[in-house]
């Protein structure tokens, strides 16, 4: 795959910046942490051979593998800025053969010229939102990729902190000006032909090539901390793309942490299927409020500990459950012939193909319009921990399910079992569309 | 001769007793504790410290960790063992606590309650990052008495009591100890909403550390988990009055 030459390239880039051209020697403090897991999975998918297929099971339903990954963060902290790399390598065998992926998660150097500012430069993400599940206003960082992983975006940002509790982060993002809006019909970068459509007093002033600096994205996002309120207020743009402003807050009411959102998508580029097999996305001149709303409880006792978290989504970018299945067809379709960073910003269909993505706790479902998201975690004696969590479509009642048993028998060795499994009463429904039957793991992970 | 030896030494006594009683009475409650408070930690520092949990005198966990923190803006900790813990890293302010964990895969804090158990220890969150007596809690005299402390005996001590401002703080009420010859901090007690006697936190291990005596290992027991115990050693303490606010605010807290 093109990308993962990419990432591997700028892994290797970026791992050999830090080891040669800035010597730890030379920074006063640094941190290398990670994890290596090695388990062995069981994939079992839909008995649908073409579903099985788009998620490159062959015509075959099931498909054990053997499993290693490795976890990897670098820190390095100097006078007046820090260099972090955070990088994943997965290495699986299979009955049919094995392969090795890479992705170089965040790679980004910092400055603070000035207590109050700093500069960060490189491929990172940056804090948004005030959420467990779900940040309904949250477009600069990308979605989790198809191998569950929360990839930063190419970018410059700033920071300025003028107290502790107000800060103002500026971003702008550069991927999405020289990947993915060519992969997909329809999109591509702005010309001055189609920014002359648009806005016609601007056609004399306009260059007649495209103009790719206009699929810069950008953003702005306030954070305040008032009394106990947590508030956050933000904003993304991109030309012809995104157009979301938010709030969010969270507060501590009486050992309850409630969270709640709300953005608005002024300008929806999600690509909508319609009859024919094409895809149209609404654009500019009709709103789709988003909004979320959040508790979180923890409760312990001596030996013992729960956590437990509700969420609800109200996302009106969703598509009618009925057009689910097709479009999931479509898109898995798509996923396997030309996958591409950003050619599916705003959806997490392509994670959703792979099951893993309900993992990362940044979901951003695309399809129906109600959703709840319950996560409980426990430990018990700092020896066992159990954790679950749901993701409901409210309308249609099908749920994705994670659970993870662990045993914590060594200073930093872990063992655990982990099942994933989609759950609809027909294949109408979000989750029953999904190929995903159960993914069943059991390994060891090793921290240092 | 002895019958002038005695009323002397009497009267030598009482030179150096009632001054030092009446600069005690002399200074408000809320003086003595904010000066209580920095005889254990300045103003604004760097610490590095060890947290080691004990059940029944077993070592349950144990952790390092890195604590940074600045006296009415906010603390952070950062953990540094166990392993599986490396890199996890907290905010606390007023009363806030984030949790940002860079292996999460997430870019989010996730925000906590400052009352829960910080890492399954005896210690809350809030006694980690900054307990916070001269803010969250009304003092009063209480009175002077003699305290018999595990490694400096017996000592002249005053004890206030703190009456909780709010129904946020992590504790109803405590008492303090603070020794009468430096107002060094001692001995606390906590009382839970139900008025008993919750927690007890001793301070002991005092040696000269940032600029001043110091104590560096501080012991807290539960009452309602007996046979436990945790105990927080310092192991190097800087005094960093220039430390920016600006490092005790969410986008900081991420980077």
């Amino acid at each position: 795959m093109e990308r993962s030459v990419a990432t591997v390239v700028g892994a290797g880039a970026a791992i050999l910046m830090t080891v040669l051209a800035l010597p730890p020697a030379a920074a006063q403090n640094q941190m290398l942490f990670g994890d290596l897991q090695i388990f062995g999975q069981d994939f079992l998918s839909a008995q649908d051979p073409a579903l099985a297929g788009a998620i490159g099971l062959g015509a075959d339903s099931e498909l054990m593998t053997g499993q290693a990954e490795l976890d990897l963060n670098e820190r390095l902290t100097f006078d007046r800025g820090q260099l972090s790399v955070a990088d994943s390598v997965l290495w699986w065998q299979g009955s049919d053969g094995g392969s090795a992926q890479n992705d170089l998660l965040q790679a980004y150097v910092s400055v603070t010229p000035v207590p109050a500012l700093t500069l960060v430069l490189g491929k990172q993400r940056i804090s948004w939102g005030t959420g467990y599940a779900f940040f309904p206003g949250d477009r600069i960082n990308p979605p989790v990729n198809p191998q569950n992983r929360s990839e930063g975006f190419y970018g410059i940002t700033t920071s300025l902190s003028p107290s502790a509790s107000l800060s103002i982060t500026a971003s702008v993002r550069f991927d999405t000006a020289f990947a993915g809006l060519a992969q997909l019909p329809g999109l591509a970068w702005p010309t001055a032909a189609s920014i002359a459509t648009s806005l016609p007093f601007l056609a004399p002033y306009l260059p007649s090539t495209a103009i790719p600096w206009l699929g810069l994205r950008y953003a702005v996002y306030v954070e305040d901390f008032v009394g106990d309120l947590d508030l956050h207020a933000g904003v993304t743009w991109q030309w012809q793309r995104v157009l979301r402003p938010t709030v969010d807050f969270s507060l501590d009411v009486l050992g309850f942490i409630v969270d709640g959102a709300l953005a608005v998508e002024l300008l929806n580029s999600d690509l909508y299927p319609q009859p024919g097999g094409t895809y149209a996305s609404p654009g500019f001149g009709r709103a789709f409020p988003i909004a979320t709303f959040g508790l979180q409880r923890t409760a312990a006792t001596d030996t013992a500990s729960v956590t437990a978290t509700v969420e609800y989504l109200y996302d009106s970018t969703g598509y009618d459950p009925s057009q689910a299945a097709q479009f999931l067809g479509d898109l898995l379709s798509a996923l396997s012939a030309a996958p591409g960073p950003g050619s599916l910003s705003g959806t997490l269909l392509g994670s959703v193909a792979q099951s893993a993505w309900f993992e990362s706790g940044e979901v951003i479902p695309s399809l129906g319009q109600h959703y709840g998201a319950i996560s409980v975690n426990g430990s018990l004696s700092r020896l066992f921990s159990a954790d679950a969590a749901f993701l409901i479509n409210l309308q249609d009642l099908s749920l994705a399910l994670q659970a993870e048993l662990r045993w914590t028998s060594l200073e930093g060795i872990d063992v655990f079992a982990r099942a994933i499994t989609a759950w609809g009463q027909d294949s109408g429904t979000e989750f029953g569309s999904s190929p995903l039957r159960l993914a069943a793991s059991a390994g060891v992970v090793v921290h240092f | 001769m002895r019958r002038i030896t005695a009323p002397a030494l009497l009267l030598v006594t009482a030179w150096f007793a009632v001054p030092r009683f009446l600069t005690a009475q002399a200074l408000l409650p809320d003086e003595i504790i904010r000066r209580a408070e920095r005889s254990v930690f300045p103003d604004a520092f760097v610490m590095r410290a060890s947290l080691q949990t004990l059940e029944s005198g077993r070592q349950s966990s144990s952790m390092e960790m890195v604590v940074t923190f600045k006296r009415n803006v906010g603390s952070r900790i950062e953990l540094l063992e166990p392993p599986r813990s490396r890199g996890i890293r907290f905010l606390q302010k007023e009363d806030a606590l984030w949790l940002f964990n860079p292996q999460a895969g997430t870019s989010q804090a996730i925000r906590l309650s400052p009352k829960a158990a910080f890492q399954g220890s005896v210690f809350s969150n809030r006694d980690i990052g900054d307990p916070q007596y001269s803010t969250e809690y009304t003092m009063s005299l209480r009175g002077t008495e003699t305290l018999d402390h595990p490694a400096l005996g017996e000592v002249a001590a005053i004890v206030l009591e703190g009456t909780a401002r709010n129904e946020t703080v992590a504790y109803s009420k405590v008492d303090l100890w603070v020794r009468s010859s430096d107002d060094m901090l001692l001995k606390g007690e906590y009382y839970a909403k139900s008025g008993l006697l919750f927690k007890r936190v001793l301070f002991t291990g005092i040696r000269e550390m940032a600029g001043r005596e110091r104590p560096t290992v501080i012991r807290m027991v539960s009452f309602d988990q007996p046979d436990r115990e945790s105990i927080l050693t310092v192991e190097n303490l800087q005094d960093r009055p220039e430390l920016p606010d600006s490092l005790f605010n969410l986008a900081a807290l991420t980077r």
